[in-house]
């Protein structure tokens, strides 16, 4: 028998978008049962409704092919191993029903803006009179606290409050030069799935459960140390200095043969300089027994930089890279979203398996992101399409009677397909 | 749940901080693997921070007061390794690996960091670490993986990057793509790392499963919700590269007093955009209906709503748009952050003495736990500091034995 780590734990996500959505996904990576529930009859700004050109209108398929709320990646992409239910949670009978879910979980996340699970009778103060163990872990843009408690945002607002976008756009030129990234759902789900497990690590030796507030802001934050001790230390204001580093030279992207490719390239210490010459072939400008030494490698990286694009601009991406990794030099080549997918080293791990989807047939998605030697994480379930397992939630796991399961279904309180004009309300 | 196999361990006495049970050996070296470290101390797990004898690497990387390079006083090594205990040792001596042996039988957790070949080398494999301390956690965090033909490739943050594909993704149309801020993706990578390594305990203590957890950089910054091949992989269509991010509903764009980053691209966000800059009339105009008239005439609304913004601090425009729900956010730089409203309510910057390095603000509480509490305990170590309390008092050896080891330079 094989173990997971999180077996037997049981989560109910009822997270939006991408940072809660996909802790959730994690906890199941790891083995937790994780119950999904959707937002129904209004649609939820992953699950559009009509195909579009950006954003979560891009889908897979046929813009007009049925279902289009079940084709978006911007859903599959925080959303797997999970069992997941669409349910009218406003409705008192929906009410019930999630009630009754947590009633038998270990840990709930929900992703509305502060102050709207209190409306809704969610907050933590209610439930856990009904479940006094209860791990809650609530993840609103600048959390459940504070002046701007109820202000909403999507990751790229965070990324700009953090400093981030700052940090990111192009050097000499202004803000709109740094596209708007969601990283920050990336770390932020990281940090869910991590709090909530101390959680429950805390209650395994105590009995006792937790309310976690997270702001992803603060987790941010917490990966940005340089600008915030440079300020105290020393009075600056880090700029953007782009594909330069402090303490590295050569350091950068450099354009190769073909084109839009560039390799990155990095040479931390002076050993690895030497060994760079030697892999471009000793030209003259970089023999110059100057530039044996950091300090003058960095007063002179243009320089450098420009001679070192003369000569990757004669090699493809692949040539280049190998050719410097031969020699013990850090590069890697800039891979196209296309380009990832027919890595070697990837490819060799098994990074992207091919997984079968009702809707789309198959198609290769990133797997668990790390490997476990003797609990293995898989995806073994996709996505789930639109109220994939309202029977086997409500009836196998709550059960449920199927007259009882079809007059909630008669009654859409909970449902499998959105109708024309339900509105994306994310908040 | 039936209490697991193995739940004595886990069943004791009620602490004050969620992992103060976990024990904790870090062997990681410069961004990645101590940040993990430092996630599982700041939950409350006693880590001890081994540091070759000439420290860390990222002990020489600033920023310095000043700008003067001091081991003891890198911002970046300060923040990373707070809350735990450092000794110094050099384990490729055969006494130094000794020590080692006898601190990986005190913990729970080990976190590496070299890369898989040097790992054995150093007598650090699995199959080494498991015969000495059976139901060890073993987290090894490299650039590319324990397997596969990159395992010993050399890398830095910006190789990985570039790898992930996110690079490629960053940047404008027709530019050189642009790595992230500096060191962000290996807090990812850390942050990743920090995950599994937890789980990992949980299997540890509830079933006595110890395993070796395999963390690539470059599968943490390929497979999380940031990085495009599944949309690549579900369209069949190549990801388009960003265009220039100045809009005035999808974008950032100007105030008086610097930018606003503006989340209002869908109908329903745009609706509210228009109420809140007192242009409800134009709900309905079928120049501004749907995102393809919005784009067709990007012009004409530009000329409502840059001059509204325009003649606005980011505070004033921040607080009047959040009014009414449009998603928003000023674009700031840290100096404005740590004066920021918001965090000095929920006191998240925390002042910490450190006896060489004095005393600085630091990053609080990525999350607040209502029962176990966040807490900045102690600054990052000197170097070697607590060798006397772990080498003396945890495993037990005499002020001689001390002294011989410190003449012989293995601490």
């Amino acid at each position: 028998v094989t173990r997971q780590p999180l077996e037997g734990y049981k989560v109910v996500d009822m997270t939006e978008v991408w940072a809660g959505p996909m802790a959730a996904s994690i906890l199941g990576d790891l083995g937790a049962e994780v119950i999904r529930v959707e937002s129904f009859p209004r649609a939820a700004a992953t699950r559009p409704l009509a195909a579009g050109a950006s954003g979560p209108g891009i889908v897979a398929g046929p813009p007009e092919a049925p279902r289009v709320w079940d084709r978006a990646p911007s859903y599959h992409i925080s959303n797997r191993n999970k069992l997941a239910i669409a349910l009218d949670a406003m409705a008192p009978k929906g009410r019930d029903i999630l009630l009754r879910l947590i009633g038998r979980a270990d840990v709930f996340l929900i992703g509305f803006t502060a102050g709207t699970a209190e409306r809704m009778g969610l907050d933590y103060e209610t439930l856990r009179q009904q479940k006094p163990d209860l791990v809650m872990l609530s993840l609103p843009g600048w959390g459940e606290k504070g002046p701007y408690k109820g202000y909403a945002t999507y990751g790229s607002g965070l990324d700009a409050f953090a400093g981030h976008h700052h940090l990111r756009q192009y050097p000499g030129l202004d803000p709109t030069t740094a596209p708007s990234i969601f990283h920050s759902d990336a770390t932020g789900a990281l940090a869910i799935a991590f709090a909530a497990m101390g959680a429950l690590h805390y209650r395994e030796r105590s009995g006792r459960g937790q309310f976690i507030d997270l702001s992803q802001v603060e987790v941010l934050l917490n990966h940005l140390p340089g600008p915030l001790f440079d300020w105290q230390m020393n009075g600056r204001v880090q700029q953007p200095i782009g594909n330069r580093h402090p303490d590295m030279a050569p350091h950068g992207a450099y354009p190769c043969s073909e084109p839009a490719t560039w390799l990155a390239i990095a040479v931390r210490d002076d050993a690895m300089w030497s060994a760079l010459v030697g892999a471009i072939g000793g030209p003259a400008w970089a023999l110059d027994p100057a530039l044996r030494t950091l300090p003058h490698r960095l007063e002179r990286r243009a320089e450098v930089d420009r001679h070192l694009s003369t000569w990757t601009r004669g090699l493809t991406q692949r040539e280049a890279m190998e050719r410097l990794q031969a020699a013990g030099v850090a590069a890697g080549a800039v891979y196209s979203p296309v380009e990832v997918m027919a890595d070697a080293q990837l490819q060799a791990r098994g990074f992207f398996p091919e997984l079968p989807h009702p809707l789309l047939g198959a198609y290769r998605r990133p797997n668990v992101m790390w490997q476990m030697a003797r609990t293995p994480s898989s995806i073994h379930r996709n996505s789930n399409t639109l109220g994939e397992h309202n029977r086997e939630v409500l009836c196998g796991l709550l059960g449920l009677g199927d007259a009882e399961f079809a007059d909630l279904e008669a009654a859409g309180i909970v449902g499998t397909e959105y109708r024309p004009g339900a509105e994306i309300d994310p908040t | 749940l039936t209490p697991p196999p193995g739940a004595d361990s886990i069943c004791g006495s009620v602490a004050d901080s969620a992992l103060s049970d976990l024990k904790v050996l870090d062997l990681g070296t410069d961004v990645a693997a101590p940040y993990a470290a430092r996630m599982l101390a700041d939950l409350g797990a006693d880590v001890i921070k081994v540091e070759p004898l000439a420290g860390d690497p990222s002990r020489r990387r600033g920023p310095f007061p000043d700008d003067l390079p001091d081991a003891e006083k890198s911002g970046l090594f300060l923040h990373l390794n707070a809350n735990k205990r450092g000794v110094s040792l050099d384990y490729a001596t055969a006494t130094g690996r000794r020590l080692l042996y006898d601190l990986v039988r005190w913990a729970d957790v080990v976190i590496e960091s070299e890369a898989p070949s040097r790992a054995e080398a150093l007598g650090l494999s699995w199959t080494a670490l498991e015969a000495v301390k059976p139901g060890l956690v073993l987290v090894s965090v490299t650039p590319f993986g324990q397997t596969g033909p990159y395992r010993d490739w050399a890398a830095e943050e910006i190789t990985v990057f570039a790898l992930s594909s996110r690079m490629w993704m960053h940047g404008l149309d027709g530019m050189e793509p642009l790595r992230y801020g500096p060191d962000v993706a290996w807090f990812q990578v850390g942050s990743t790392a920090a995950v599994a390594a937890l789980a990992a305990v949980f299997a540890s203590q509830r079933f006595g499963i110890g395993q070796q957890v395999d963390v690539s950089a470059l599968e943490a910054l390929t497979g999380n919700v940031d990085a495009r091949p599944l949309f690549a992989a579900m369209t069949g269509q190549p990801q388009p590269r960003p265009a220039r991010a100045l809009s005035t509903i999808a974008g950032v764009a100007p105030c008086k007093d610097g930018y606003m980053l503006l989340i209002a691209g869908s109908e329903r966000f745009f609706r509210r955009l228009l109420r809140a800059i007192g242009a409800a009339e134009l709900i309905g105009d079928p120049r501004f209906v749907g995102q393809a008239a919005r784009a067709a005439n990007a012009g004409e609304l530009d000329a409502i709503v840059l001059p509204w913004l325009a003649d606005r601090t980011r505070r004033e425009a921040f607080d009047q748009l959040q009014a009414y729900s449009v998603m928003c956010a000023p674009v700031q730089t840290i100096d404005e952050a740590l004066d920021d409203p918001q965090l000095v309510a929920r006191d998240f910057f925390v002042p910490l003495d450190h006896p060489v390095a004095g005393r600085w603000t630091y990053p609080g509480a990525p999350f607040l736990m209502s029962e176990t509490p966040w807490t900045l305990r102690r600054p990052a170590p000197l170097l070697g500091e607590h060798n006397r309390e772990v080498y003396g008092g945890l495993l037990g050896l005499g002020d001689d034995d001390l002294a011989l080891l410190a003449a012989s330079g293995v601490i």
